[in-house]
Order: C-alpha cells, then sequence, then structure tokens
C-alpha cells in the first residue's frame, strides 16, 4: 500500500477494493459528483463493510479492514479524522452486526472506535 | 452613484461642521489633528451637558398565542406547540432626557454610554436591562406559568381516565354482581326443583317398595306357616292312627299270645298226661306242629304288624313329601313372585332415577351452558377491553409524555433563549463598547473633497484599518494611517463637537430587533455618520446601514430618541436558541433553521448516504454533525485531536452536489437538503 493519506484515500480505497465500484450507493454518490468526497466515499464504504459483513465475504471484508487499519493508525489527523467521523462514528452500536463487525477491526481502528465512544 | 453623492454630501457636512467648530470654538478648546503633522492634540475633557428628548413610552406589546388544544376531535396528534410566549403589554418610561458628559475621543464616548442617565439620574442602560429582565421575567414565569398549566393538564388526563375508569368498574361491578346473582339463583332454583321432584319421586318409591316389600315378605311366612301347621296336623294323625294301630295290634297280640300260650300248654299238659309215651312222640309232633302254628300266627303277626307300620310309615312318609313339597313350591313360588316384584320395582326405581336424571341433568346441562356462555363472553369482553384500556393507557401515558417533553422542550428553550438575549442584550447594551474598543473596522466610502486646511483628500471605500481603539493613542494610530487619515480628522473633528456622538452610544446595543437596530443605526447616523458607518460595520443587520445621510440633520440638545418597540418573541419548539454570529461577514444574516433531528427524506439514497451519515442515533449532543461543530467550538472538547468540522465541509459540498444533480427531486426532499445546507454552514459560519 502506497503512503496513505488524506489526499489519495479515495485512489487507494478504489485500487484496493475495487469492487466498491459496482457498489450501487457508490455509483449513486457517483452519480451526485461526489465520487472526489472523502466523506460521502468513506460513509459508502462503511455500507459496502457493512453489508460484505452480513453477507460473509471474508476475504473482501480483510482487506477492507486492513485499509481502514492504515487510515486509523495514519500520521495524517485529517486521514484520521476521516476513519472516525467518515466510517467508525457512523456505525450503529445498536446494530445486530456491530460486535461482529468490531471483531473485523484492527487495533488502531479500535482504537479509534473506543476513543469515539467516550 | 447615489450612495457616492451622499457621502459626499456627508462630508461637506462635516467639513462645514469642523469650519464651524474652527470658527465659533476656540481653538484652544478643540483638539485638532493635521494628517500632514501626524501629530494629535487631545481636546478639552471639559463635559457639556446637554439634553435629549425622548418620545415618551417604551411598549412592549407582546401578545399570547391562545392555548394549545390538546387531544382534539379532529386529530389524535399532539400539536405543535405554537409558542409566542406573551408578556403582557407593559409601558415603561422611557428616559425622557439624557445628560452626557461630552468627551472628546472615541473610546472615551464609547465608555460613556454606560453613563447616560435620564433626568431623575437613572442609567437608561440600567432601565433597559430592567425593562429586559422584566420582561424576561415575565416570559419566564408566563411560561411556568402556561408549563405548569399543560403538567396539570397532563396529569389531569391520566387522572379523569383513571376516576371515569374508576365511575365505570364501580358501575359495572354491582350490575355484574347482579348478573351473577341472578344466574347462581336462576341455576340454584332451576337445580334444587328437580332434585325436589327426584328426591320426593325415589323416596316415595322406596317407600311403596319398601311397603311392598314388607307385605310380600310377609305372604310366604303365612304360607310357610299354614303349611307347616297342615304338615303338623297330618303328623299328628298319622302318628295317633299309627300309634292306635301299634297299640291295637300290640294289645291285640299281647292279649292273644298269653291265652294261646295258656291253650297250648294246657292242651300240652292235658295231651301229656293223657297220652302215653308213644302217643307221646305223636304228641310230640303234635307239639311240633303247634309250635310250628304258633310261630306261624306270631310270623302272621308280626307280618301283619309290620305291614301296618310299614303302610302308616309309608303313608306318613309319602304324606310329608308331598305336604313339604306344596309347602315349598309356594314358598318358591311366593319367593319368586316376590323376587320378581323386588326386580319390577327395582327396574321401576331405576327407571324413575334415571329419568329423573335425566331430567335433572337437561336443565343442569343448560344452565351449565348458560353459566359457560356468560363466562367466556365475560373473558372475551375483558380480554377485549383489557388491552385496549392498556393501548389507551399506554396511549395516554405515551402522550403525556410527550407533552411533556414538549413543553419541557419549550419552556427551556424559551428560557434558555430568553436568557440568551437576555444576556445578549446585556452584552451588547453594557459590554459593545468595549468590544468595539477591541476590534474596529473603519469602512472608508468613496469621497474626494477639501479639507480645512486647503489640501485634497481621497477617501476609498476599502477597509483601511483592523484594530483596537482602545485609548487616544490606538486612535491616534488610526488617524495616523496615512490612507484613512481624513476620517481621522473628521472623527477627532467630529469628537469635539461635543454633544454629538454621545447620543448615538446608548442605541448601539441593537440586537433585540430589526426595528431596535434600526433605530439605533438611525440615531448613529444622525448623530454622526461615522458612527453610522461603525454601526453598519459592526451591525450588518441594522435598518439604517447606509441609508442617506440627511445633510440637515444635526442633533441638537433636545434631540429624540427613538421609539422603541421590541418584537413579540417567538421561539420555534422545534430549535434551539440562535447565538449571535460575532465575527465573519457572511454569518448570521439570516435566521438559519437548527435540525436537531434527524430528517426523513424520500429518496433512500440520499437518507442513507447522506443524512444518516450526518446523524448517529448515539449522538448525546443533538443535531448531529452540525451540533457536534457548535459543540466543538463552543467547548473546544474534542477526541483525539480531531474535529468534525472537516466532515461538516465534505458533506456541505456532498448535499450541495446532491441539490444540483437532482433538480427533479421532491421538493421535501429537497427542503431537507436546504435545512441541512444551512445548518451546516451556520454551524461552520462560527468557526
Amino acid at each position: 500500500m502506497e503512503n496513505l493519506t488524506f489526499q489519495n484515500s479515495i485512489g487507494e480505497l478504489l485500487r484496493l477494493i475495487p469492487e466498491i465500484r459496482d457498489f450501487k450507493d457508490f455509483q449513486a454518490i457517483a452519480s451526485h459528483g461526489n465520487a472526489d468526497n472523502q466523506y460521502v466515499v468513506f460513509g459508502v464504504f462503511e455500507n459496502f463493510y457493512i453489508e460484505s459483513f452480513q453477507q460473509n465475504k471474508k476475504d473482501l471484508i480483510k482487506r477492507m479492514s486492513k485499509f481502514l487499519e492504515e487510515a486509523a493508525k495514519s500520521k495524517d489527523i485529517k486521514l484520521q479524522e476521516l476513519a472516525a467521523y467518515g466510517f467508525l462514528e457512523n456505525l450503529s452500536v445498536k446494530a445486530d452486526y456491530y460486535g461482529g463487525i468490531v471483531k473485523t477491526f484492527g487495533e488502531y481502528t479500535k482504537k479509534q472506535l473506543s476513543e469515539l465512544n467516550v | 452613484m447615489k450612495r457616492l453623492i451622499i457621502i459626499r454630501k456627508f462630508f461637506v457636512f462635516l467639513v462645514l461642521v469642523s469650519t464651524f467648530f474652527s470658527n465659533v470654538v476656540p481653538a484652544a478648546a478643540i483638539g485638532i489633528f493635521s494628517p500632514s503633522a501626524g501629530s494629535f492634540t487631545a481636546p478639552s475633557k471639559q463635559a457639556i451637558p446637554f439634553t435629549v428628548s425622548a418620545p415618551g413610552r417604551l411598549q412592549t406589546p407582546l401578545t399570547r398565542s391562545p392555548k394549545p388544544t390538546f387531544f382534539g376531535a379532529a386529530s389524535s396528534e399532539l400539536p405543535l406547540l405554537p409558542i409566542v410566549t406573551t408578556v403582557p403589554a407593559k409601558v415603561v418610561e422611557i428616559p425622557t432626557t439624557v445628560s452626557v458628559p461630552v468627551r472628546s475621543n472615541v473610546a472615551t464616548v464609547l465608555s460613556t454610554a454606560n453613563n447616560v442617565t435620564d433626568s431623575n439620574g437613572g442609567r437608561w442602560v440600567e432601565k433597559i436591562i430592567d425593562v429586559v429582565f422584566d420582561t424576561t421575567e415575565k416570559v419566564i414565569k408566563t411560561g411556568e406559568r402556561w408549563v405548569d398549566k399543560v403538567v396539570e393538564v397532563v396529569h389531569e388526563v391520566p387522572r379523569t381516565i383513571i376516576e371515569t375508569g374508576t365511575r365505570l368498574i364501580e358501575k359495572t361491578v354491582p350490575i355484574v354482581r347482579q348478573v351473577v346473582e341472578y344466574v347462581k339463583t336462576f341455576v340454584e332454583e332451576a337445580y334444587a326443583y328437580p332434585v325436589q321432584v327426584v328426591r320426593n319421586v325415589v323416596e316415595t318409591v322406596i317407600e311403596n317398595v319398601r311397603e311392598a316389600y314388607e307385605v310380600v315378605k310377609q305372604v310366604p311366612r303365612q304360607i310357610t306357616e299354614w303349611v307347616n301347621q297342615q304338615v303338623a296336623v297330618t303328623k299328628q294323625i298319622a302318628r295317633t292312627v299309627y300309634d292306635r294301630v301299634t297299640n291295637y295290634v300290640t294289645q291285640w297280640i299281647q292279649e292273644t299270645v298269653p291265652v294261646v300260650r295258656q291253650v297250648a300248654r294246657t292242651v300240652w299238659d292235658a295231651v301229656t298226661s293223657w297220652v302215653p309215651k308213644q302217643v307221646s312222640s305223636w304228641l310230640g309232633k303234635f307239639w311240633g306242629y303247634v309250635t310250628q302254628l304258633v310261630q306261624q300266627i306270631t310270623h302272621v303277626a308280626r307280618t301283619v304288624y309290620d305291614t301296618i307300620t310299614d303302610y302308616v310309615t309309608r303313608t306318613v312318609a309319602r304324606v310329608v313329601p308331598v305336604i313339604t313339597s306344596v309347602a315349598r313350591t309356594v314358598y318358591d313360588t311366593v319367593t319368586e313372585w316376590v323376587n320378581r316384584a323386588v326386580s319390577v320395582v327395582k327396574t321401576v326405581y331405576d327407571t324413575v332415577r334415571e329419568t329423573a336424571y335425566r331430567w335433572v341433568q337437561k336443565p343442569v346441562q343448560v344452565v351449565r351452558q348458560v353459566v359457560d356462555t356468560v363466562w367466556q363472553t365475560g373473558k372475551r369482553l375483558v380480554e377485549k377491553i383489557v388491552p385496549v384500556v392498556r393501548q389507551v393507557t399506554d396511549y395516554v401515558t405515551q402522550k403525556s409524555e410527550e407533552a411533556y417533553r414538549v413543553v419541557k422542550t419549550v419552556y427551556d428553550t424559551v428560557k434558555e433563549t430568553v436568557i440568551q438575549k437576555v444576556k445578549e442584550v446585556y452584552e451588547y447594551v453594557v459590554e459593545v463598547p468595549k468590544q468595539v474598543v477591541k476590534k474596529i473596522k473603519v469602512l472608508m466610502p468613496d469621497a474626494s473633497f477639501h479639507m480645512g486646511d486647503g489640501s485634497t483628500v481621497d477617501v476609498h471605500s476599502s477597509i483601511y484599518y483592523t484594530g483596537a481603539i482602545t485609548d487616544e493613542s490606538s486612535l491616534k494610530a488610526i488617524i495616523n494611517t496615512p490612507s484613512i487619515s481624513p476620517i481621522g480628522y473628521v472623527a477627532f473633528t467630529a469628537g469635539t463637537a461635543e454633544g454629538v456622538l454621545t447620543p448615538a452610544w446608548p442605541a448601539l446595543p441593537a440586537i433585540g430587533g430589526a426595528e431596535l437596530a434600526g433605530a439605533a443605526a438611525k440615531v448613529g447616523l444622525r448623530a454622526l455618520p461615522i458612527i453610522g458607518i461603525i454601526v453598519g460595520v459592526f451591525w450588518p443587520e441594522c435598518a439604517g446601514c447606509g441609508e442617506p445621510v440627511p445633510q440637515d440633520v444635526s442633533l441638537s440638545q433636545d434631540q429624540a430618541l427613538p421609539k422603541v418597540q421590541p418584537k413579540s418573541v417567538s421561539v420555534d419548539a422545534t430549535a434551539t436558541p440562535q447565538p449571535p454570529n460575532k465575527s465573519g461577514d457572511d454569518c448570521g444574516q439570516t435566521s438559519v433553521k437548527r435540525v436537531l433531528n434527524k430528517p426523513k427524506a424520500d429518496d433512500q439514497i440520499l437518507q442513507k448516504n447522506y443524512i444518516d451519515k450526518l446523524f448517529q442515533p448515539t449522538d448525546k449532543i443533538p443535531g448531529g454533525t452540525a451540533g457536534a461543530i457548535r459543540e466543538e467550538l463552543a467547548t473546544g472538547n474534542q477526541v483525539g485531536n480531531k474535529f468534525h468540522s472537516l466532515k461538516g465541509k465534505a458533506y456541505l459540498k456532498g448535499l450541495k452536489n446532491w441539490l444540483n444533480n437532482n433538480p427533479k427531486a421532491r421538493l421535501s426532499d429537497q427542503e431537507v437538503v436546504n435545512d441541512l445546507i444551512n445548518d451546516i454552514e451556520d454551524a461552520l459560519c462560527n468557526k
């Protein structure tokens, strides 16, 4: 993985998780002209993560978890914010999948999530 | 162009004023600033009191909205509470005269705002604060009364329902009890009657059977006795016959045998004595013959005896079985007859019993069916009523809670808003002058005119200076700025125009409403155009900003204060108080509706990918991302060195893109997006 930054986060996401291009939400936000909007794309990424988890796509989840972990442990504060508020914050604690999804996260991602929930 | 002309007129006016003062007031008494020299001479600090006449009364006609009606017939929904809180009209005396110690520099002028007094020596600012606090208190009290009323209503509703339910139960229970009693009585009566009938029948039957049994039981006994009697008689006869025959035979034998023996013996003796020996053999033979004869006679007699005895015995033996057989036959017949009678009686008894039982069972079954039906009906009724009652109770409880929450929210909002407004007013009334001197932007209108010293000054409409005017030296700094020195000159000159500037300042705290602000600006402009300009910069919402300045207006000592008419306080129950934007030229231009709760859109893509991302179910602060931004800005609290503002900006852009790319979207969705955009913009605006 290239050095992940806020600026190149979308490009890296699409490169590492090309399946997201076919995700209908991604296509929808792209049609709105928001395919270059990091937060909106990360919001879609979160939807895609949840759906993949529910469909038990283990390999895909592994890649996505790794990408998220990279973002969470990045030194780029903006990227950290993106992971926190663009992805993790949107996870509903009350959802059935919450516990399962959290287990797929890496160390830094879990740390960020716990900071958000304080 | 028009503005330019006005500005020019304004400066001409200022020049005239300065010229007037230059001519009339001794130069020593007036501070003179020379732009070319860049020096500043402080004016005399002698205060020249002057008075300003107020128009009279300040009215606060706050009207109260009609009391909302809950649980209306047309709709079960709670209405949105139209809180147009109203304070009863109050007439507040406005200070009729204001005595102002005139100072000769802006900073001093600003600070004198607090010293403006009415003819009674009361501070005008305090009056305003009093009015505001009084109004606030009344609003809060009105709100409290209103909330109390609503809470009372909210409490009253379940109480009324409970009381109604209790009354209903109190009415229903006796009826149900009566019905139960009736059914019970009916069942008991219905049950008792056939039971009694059966009991009577059974008792009668038993009685009859017993009597019959007794009668029947007597028959064989009597017959047996009779038969036994007859048998005994027969036996007696037979025995008598037997005895008589036996006695007769015995007696005859006893009587005959001795005679025969005597005869035989006599004969024997005679023969023996009379007949010789030879004859004796013959006699022996004869004796043998006689003995044989006797033996034969004995044998005959015995045979007769035996025959008679046998005959009697056989007769008796023959008669006794017959008699016994007759008695047994009679007994058996009677027994059979009795058994038959008993069997018939039993059958009759069983038939009667079964018939009676069936007869009793039928009404009992009917009664049981009636009771079951009543029970089942009651049970179904209860099963139907209980959930309805529970639903009603839950609904009422829920609605009460909702109403209470809404009222509470409204009350809190009103309270918060009022307090906030009061704080703001206070701040503007008391603190604004301080703020003004902390940061000031001087807008230079385009103008070109000749100064008193004969030089020509060009003025441009742009901001030349941003800084604090805290004292004379800072004012000097402004004035010494070459590009704005003319206005500094004007300011200075105006500042020396005692009684001109000061009255404007009490009007500066123009936050309470457009009218007030407008009035303030107007006064400011009338007082001195530069004040109007400053006001225009600091209170861009003021109505008087940029208005043409009448050239012939000058502040006289009896200059009237404007009428101040605060608007009625209107609070949107769904909104929170709007803090004023204190920086940023584009912030707070209009009142922004805050989106506190997650809105619902028809477009699911919009909902899922935009709106849902801005609002989390676990949000601790209302208002979603915009609320978080505001909170972070207000408190400085953050999470892991991270803020929400980037997210806010990103979604702001995203929502705008959505709006631009969905021109045919439903109007309601567009409205939602617009509200969100405005809300986020407003939140970011304070950054």
